[in-house]
């Protein structure tokens, strides 16, 4: 590392709560001059919160930061800006529709405008050329639409904003917040990213978030492992690598009660449910296993391994990887046509996103658990049965134990965990043989998460094969009587977690960085 | 517990449905107090008939917008149809009455599987339609109007089966009591507020979300070509624009009985509300003898008030 020993940033102490829960609580972190500074740890560890709270979006409840020797107390994101800081947002901030310049300059115009208001254009096309060039863009034509350039170009074009900003600003040394830069390119333009903020960092500073533990490894001078909203540890120059980081990150203790480790089949023999042969595609190689009856088979890996394809070729839910054979019950599953086939089967699929593929918010409770059921609660004339509806949805709502306020209430006043609970319903009402699960306890409170975990462990025992993918790992420890371990679309490991000989978080990890 | 329909009514809600109905009953009252012939016999009967109307043709538009979709195409089908009636009533008496609805129904599925297979958004698609079947009117009528002239097709409005109830309002409250049933009790009506919702909830769960949606449009063309035959029904003739208004109307029909413009929300059972505002409203100050001019802009603003109060403006996370 070179340059001066004294920090451009720091943050002493930094917490934020919402609604009364704490996110992150007494975060220090020091940004110094040239330096690429990385912020590792899981999902909800506190990366984006922190990273927000540098940029001026959210305002911390707590502790103190200074920038540039002066107290620093953003009240917005343009504040940070003026100050000399700016962030390149995972989900751009570039209006498609204008030309590069203009995104340059937007809000900024006023600048360039004469004493009646028109505005320079030419001043600002020539302004933006300079930079542009500077930061070996040439081949970005600050004219033409930005939505002509590719995702990996307008990224570099925030960059490039960024620079100008700071230059705008008097700012000698813009410090540049990265959130998940790599999450939607390829390795080429990651290539060509990572060689350019290596250029840039001799007139500025990084702070880069990544889910990708091999990119910090790759680029950062120095690294804060976050865990569960707290700063776990540091890393610099040669401790960093992708084991180290990923040990600070994880190992919690594991509560066997909470997973019902107890109740955990033994399963020599056990007829097979599911059989998956040769699954090949986008982001998936050559993925294989077999699901037995009363079994609770987990993936893990980390985001972005291929996990989440397995489970939608399992179900159909498109778009999926297409080689391979899905056989349940001894039979192929069809490509063309695959979801409604897998239902028929007698297969249920709860996905990630709840809100928006589990429930219908503004159906009520026992719509929504009649909804992939409706012959059942239907009368000989077609029409649904109001009382056999209820009926249905009552039974699930014990069975489940569903806070609500009965059968009509509306699933969107509910909880997340509750509305989870109505999404498992749907299923249960259609008696299934196998049940796949995309990471079911995601937003979903304490409480509810243990409750879930019995209604699996109840499913196991009455012969349901259960594919739990998951995020969590010590739900995928758990939970699970196997475990498959992916990487980079491939199988990376299997093993046995019987309820007595459960593998660690470490063992497990060491196979999916 | 409150009674609760099934689906989509908001308990929050309750309340605010509760205001609409004062509202409404005040107004209603007050017509009646200023202008006495505001509860005659005659002018309840032009009300009966002119809702029956309106509400044939906003059941369809209710289905179509649950889902997030629209269809600016049924006043165009409507007064295509109603046409259609006119034209071929003298030739096949009765019978033209099937034709005229079943090229509603046609319509409508070719707005549905051009949404559906070419991927345009349906504002754009039946845009396009009804100027193209506006220009069809002109072609089947010359651009003049033409007068009913078949007696038992006159009758199917006019006439009156049971005793002061004329037959146009007995066959929209039949085709209302069952949407409500298909609304809230088939599969196809927990689909339309589901893809409202979001398509994935239904793709997930083995439904095809495109069959759904072309039904719904060729509900919405069937119901638009129902409306157009009883309108030249009552009216005795057809001209080339008669069920235009009906367009705007029926989307403002549908909002103010609190279906969400962006779908997901709503129920067809609560039409009926928007429906009666709509024509008592209109009635009761042409009976006022209000100025034209003034009627509109009276018109306009209860509109945007009866809406404000209606929608559940929290929810729409991007209004558009």
């Amino acid at each position: 590392m070179s340059g001066v020993p004294t920090p451009i940033y720091t943050m002493r102490n930094g917490s934020k709560r919402f609604n009364g829960i704490c996110v992150v609580e007494g975060i220090d972190l020091d940004v110094f001059p040239n330096e690429i500074v990385g912020i590792a740890g899981e999902n909800g560890a506190g990366k984006s919160t922190t990273l927000k709270m540098i940029a001026g979006i959210h305002t911390p409840n707590a502790g103190s930061m200074r920038l540039f020797g002066k107290s620093f107390t953003p009240t917005s994101y343009t504040e940070a800006v003026e100050a000399g800081i700016s962030m390149v947002f995972q989900e751009q901030a570039l209006i498609p529709s204008l030309a590069v310049y203009e995104n340059i300059f937007l809000s900024l115009e006023a600048n360039f405008a004469n004493r009646i208001g028109i505005v320079d254009r030419r001043a600002m096309i020539a302004v933006s050329e300079r930079h542009l060039k500077d930061l070996g863009l040439d081949y970005i034509d600050p004219c033409r639409r930005t939505g002509d350039y590719a995702f990996h170009d307008r990224q570099m074009i925030e960059i490039a904003k960024a620079f100008v900003l700071a230059e705008h600003c008097h700012i000698d040394h813009p410090i540049i917040l990265l959130d998940e830069p790599t999450a939607a390119i390829g390795e080429r333009q990651i290539k060509i990213l990572f060689e350019s903020i290596r250029r840039y960092r001799r007139r500025a500073s990084f702070v880069l978030i990544t889910h990708r533990l091999v990119e910090y490894v790759e680029l950062c001078d120095r690294i804060y492992v976050f865990k569960d909203g707290r700063n776990v540890g540091e890393f610099a120059g040669e401790q960093i690598s992708e084991q180290s980081l990923h040990r600070a990150m994880v190992g919690r203790a594991r509560d066997d009660e909470y997973f019902m480790e107890k109740r955990q089949l033994k399963l020599e023999g056990a007829p097979i449910a599911v059989s998956v042969k040769g699954l090949s595609g986008h982001n998936v190689q050559n993925v294989s296993f077999e699901l037995r009856k009363g079994e609770i088979l987990g993936i893990g890996g980390l985001v972005g391994c291929g996990k989440e394809a397995v489970a939608k070729a399992v179900v159909g839910f498109e778009p999926f990887p297409p080689n391979g054979t899905i056989e349940v019950g001894g039979e192929a599953l069809p490509l063309r046509g695959r979801g409604k086939a897998a239902m028929l089967r007698g297969m249920g699929f709860v996905p990630k996103e709840r809100k928006t593929e589990g429930i219908v918010p503004y159906m009520s409770v026992q719509a929504n658990m009649s909804l992939a059921s409706l012959p059942l609660v239907s009368r000989l004339s077609g029409f649904i049965s109001r009382s056999r509806e209820r009926l249905l949805a009552e039974k699930y709502i014990n069975r489940l134990r569903v806070r609500c306020k009965g059968p009509a209430q509306l699933c969107q006043f509910l909880s997340g965990g509750n509305q989870q609970k109505v999404v498992i319903a749907k299923w249960l009402a259609r008696k299934v043989q196998v049940m796949v699960l995309d990471n079911p306890t995601r937003g979903v409170d304490v409480g509810a998460k243990q409750e879930i975990y019995g209604v699996l462990r109840d499913l196991a025992e009455e012969g349901v094969a259960v594919l739990l993918v998951t995020d969590d790992l010590p739900e995928l420890i758990g939970m699970s009587n196997r475990i498959l371990v992916m990487r980079e679309g491939e199988i990376q490991f299997l093993c046995n977690a019987p309820a007595d000989n459960k593998p660690t978080e470490q063992e497990l990890v060491q196979h999916m960085v | 517990m409150l009674e609760a329909s099934v689906v989509g009514r908001r308990d929050s809600e309750l309340w605010r449905r509760a205001i609409t109905i004062v509202v409404f009953t005040i107004a209603i009252i007050s017509f009646g107090v200023a202008a006495p012939s505001f509860f005659t016999i005659a002018n309840i009967r032009a009300i009966e008939l002119s809702s029956s109307v309106l509400l044939i043709a906003s059941i369809g538009a209710t289905f179509v917008i649950l889902m997030g979709s629209i269809d600016l195409s049924i006043g165009a089908v409507a007064s295509f149809c109603g046409m259609l009636v006119a034209r071929l009533a003298p030739d096949l008496g009765l019978w033209s009455v099937p034709i005229a609805c079943l090229v509603g129904l046609v319509f409508g599925a070719i707005n549905g599987l051009v949404y559906v297979y070419l991927r345009i958004p349906s504002i754009l698609v039946t845009l396009g339609t009804a100027t193209t079947i506006s220009g069809a009117v002109l072609f089947i009528s010359d651009g003049r109007s033409l007068s009913v002239s078949h007696a038992a097709v006159i009758d199917m409005a006019q006439g009156a089966l049971a005793i002061m109830v004329p037959n146009a309002v007995l066959v929209s409250a039949g085709i209302y009591g069952v949407a409500v049933l298909v609304g809230d009790r088939t599969r196809f009506g927990r689909m339309t507020l589901a893809i409202g919702s979001d398509e994935q909830v239904a793709a997930l769960i083995g439904v095809k979300v495109n069959t759904i949606k072309i039904q719904a449009f060729a509900l919405s063309g069937l119901l638009a070509g129902v409306a157009g035959v009883l309108l030249a029904a009552r009216l005795g003739s057809a001209t080339v624009t008669m069920g235009s208004y009906m367009t705007l109307d029926t989307i403002t029909a549908v909002v103010v009985g609190g279906t969400a413009i962006t779908g997901g929300l709503g129920n067809v059972r609560l039409t009926i509300i928007g429906v009666l505002f709509i024509t008592i409203l209109s009635d009761g100050m042409n009976i006022l003898a209000l100025p034209p001019y003034l009627q509109t802009i009276i018109q306009g603003t209860v509109i945007l008030l009866a809406v404000l109060l209606n929608t559940n403006r929290a929810s729409a996370e991007d209004v558009k």
